[in-house]
């Protein structure tokens, strides 16, 4: 509402393409932090959905910067990516707490019994 | 969306006000109609024809004990409440409730905001509501209430996928997902549930699921899991429950309007009015059905929900595509 | 400037969130911090002219996703499982060591950048982000993409309906 206003003559108006890289930059560290740190698998999970997450900002960013849906459209196909990737994971999570194994991904990545 | 801050806070106020009036009438509504379908009166003593029942419930609960039950999650359990009824209310500003009006040199348009997505914009609204239950029965510390809103979670998940189907044939005749163009579309064709019957129907079952009405509510009927997710809530923070609901029961009936039954479309009273009067006749439908249809259990909801309303959708849909695409390209 | 004042709320919105999920220990308490951030990060992408993919991103991820997530945790129970004193505890400085090269790497990438106009006002878009130009780019341009990407969805749907017979299966034998 404001901006049609203020934008005649003020120089700053929109958000230059550098700041949603930086943003999407440390959503990603952010996540990949999470990924490093967390031994639960759930939470690990957590962690990279927001480091996809991080890569859809930076991809619908390019899209508008380049005036194209190219980078639209690759972000709707990482979501459709990522859900079925979740859906999976929970599915193992699920399956191997219901096997009594304890919940940790140190754990759990030595293939032994 | 060129108005003046002021217009658009006015007409943000108007509609809230209404909205909440509407609900306050619609549950003495409600109980009445059903006192008549059982052969009895409904609340008359509150006043004349009982119109003061709503005040009286109001007050009752507004002077009973604000608590939070020890072993909850607090802040959790206190914004519960408020996501029902944040999200049924801003749903309200997709809906569009007439042509734009002309005062005063301004032209006020009589819909909150036009977007491009307005439709996604309401599903996802609803998609978000499923929290509310969610956040409150995992926060009410009872297995109870975490058991009921797991249950209403998952049912409000698959029939949220049925109603986005039955709404995707709308979607291809009017070539927009934009509500006031949808009714455009209708003004100059017919009204949409004229060319898809099947969709109005599955959108209608479908819509009373999603508001956790009779007969799809048994996660949080009474005499069932003790009223699942709000088990724990009373006072005001239960009112703000039921605001939500019925809410989102007349934000539902607001879009089947729109999308099927041409929305603020009519002869000579103002659009307005015909949108009333047609949530209205939805409203009937949804507490008739409360009244008359035996409740569902879990797994017939389920079952019913995925294995005949989804594959009925499915069929809606290739059906129109085929249609529109063969006899219909532009 | 209305736009960056946005962005800066939203971008806090994302930040802070982010924090909290990759911090908080009670796994519930992580996925709403998740919903938070998916909420912001619907924000950016409205802020970024993509109408229909933030809509997309608040149905699918906020409103199914992460209600997965919250089943799941549910189901396996509140309290995180007791698991032992980390065996990798002395490693985990190496990570930190890695997120902060990684960090300043970025800074400087970003800041030599010489991308024309990267730090400069955007000029106006076209339509980009509507339905209609979401559903003209997929038909016209990616139809591949468009496919392949039903048959993710059909696999991942195969493969979670196995999952879940071989748990049952699994249990009935008991």
């Amino acid at each position: 509402m404001l901006i049609g206003t203020l934008s005649t003559h003020h120089q700053a108006t929109g958000v230059p393409l550098s700041w949603y890289l930086a943003l999407s930059g440390a959503m990603f560290l952010l996540g990949l932090l999470g990924v490093l740190i967390r031994r639960n698998p759930l939470l690990l999970l957590l962690a990279v959905e927001l480091m996809l997450n991080a890569s859809n900002i930076a991809l619908v960013g390019f899209s508008r910067y380049w005036n194209v849906s190219d980078g639209q459209i690759f972000a709707l196909v990482v979501m459709v990516v990522a859900a079925a990737e979740v859906v999976i994971g929970l599915g193992l999570i699920v399956a191997v707490y219901r096997q009594r194994l304890a919940l940790d991904v140190d754990a759990l990545s030595r293939l032994k019994g | 969306m060129n108005e003046p801050l002021v217009i658009i806070t006015i007409e943000a106020l108007i509609t809230v006000l209404v909205v909440l009036n509407a609900f306050a009438f619609a549950t003495l509504w409600e109980r009445k109609l059903l006192g008549r379908f059982q052969a009895r009166y409904g609340p008359n003593r509150a006043g004349p024809v009982g119109y003061m029942q709503p005040l009286a419930d109001l007050l009752k609960l507004v002077f009973k004990e604000d608590f939070v039950p020890e072993g909850a999650n607090r802040v959790l359990f206190q914004i519960a409440p408020l996501i029902s009824v944040i999200t049924a209310v801003t749903a309200i500003a997709m809906i569009p409730f007439g042509d734009p009006i002309h005062v005063d040199g301004y032209t006020i348009q009589l819909v909150g905001a036009n977007v491009s997505v307005g439709l996604l914009v309401l599903f996802a609204l609803s998609g978000l509501a499923t929290y509310a239950l969610i956040l409150g029965g995992w926060a009410s510390g009872n297995k109870y209430s975490l058991l009921g809103a797991a249950r209403s979670a998952a049912q409000l998940v698959s029939y949220e996928v049925a109603m986005g189907l039955s709404v995707v044939g709308v979607l291809m005749i009017s070539r927009s997902m934009s509500l006031v163009d949808i009714v455009h579309g209708q003004e100059s064709s017919t009204w949409y549930i004229l060319l898809q019957p099947v969709g109005f129907i599955v959108f209608l079952v479908a819509a009373v699921a999603e508001t956790n009405r009779p007969p799809f509510d048994l996660p949080e009927a009474e005499s069932e899991l003790v009223a699942g997710y709000h088990t724990e809530y009373a006072g005001m923070k239960f009112a703000m429950f039921q605001m939500g609901e019925y809410v989102s029961m007349m934000v539902i009936s607001a879009l089947g309007a729109t999308l099927f039954l041409g929305g603020y479309l009519g002869p000579w009273l103002p659009g307005f009015v015909w949108l009333v009067i047609k949530i209205v006749v939805l409203l009937f439908l949804f507490i008739w059905m409360r009244a008359t249809l035996p409740r569902l259990r879990y797994d017939q909801l389920m079952r019913f929900g995925w294995k005949l309303l989804l594959p009925i959708a499915t069929a809606n849909l290739v059906i129109t595509a085929i249609v529109v695409a063969v006899f219909f390209q532009t | 400037m209305g736009e960056r004042i946005f962005f800066a709320i939203a971008a806090f919105g994302v930040i802070a969130s982010a924090v909290g999920v990759i911090t908080l220990r009670n796994p519930f308490r992580a996925a709403v911090a998740l919903i938070v951030s998916l909420l912001s990060v619907a924000l950016i992408f409205l802020l970024e002219r993509a109408p229909f993919v933030a809509m997309i991103q608040v149905i699918v991820y906020a409103g199914a996703v992460v209600v997965l997530f919250l089943f799941v945790i549910a189901y396996l129970g509140d309290k995180p499982p007791a698991v032992g004193p980390d065996p990798l505890a002395r490693y985990q400085v190496l990570a930190w060591l890695v997120i902060i090269g990684l960090g300043i790497e970025g800074f400087l990438a970003l800041g030599n950048s010489r991308l024309p106009g990267i730090r400069a006002n955007p000029f106006q878009v076209s339509d980009i982000g509507s339905p209609r130009a979401i559903g003209r780019a997929f038909l016209d341009s990616f139809v591949a993409e468009f496919e392949g990407t039903s048959l993710v969805l059909l696999v991942a749907a195969i493969g979670a309906v196995l999952l879940a017979r071989r748990a049952v299966l699994g249990e009935r034998g008991r």
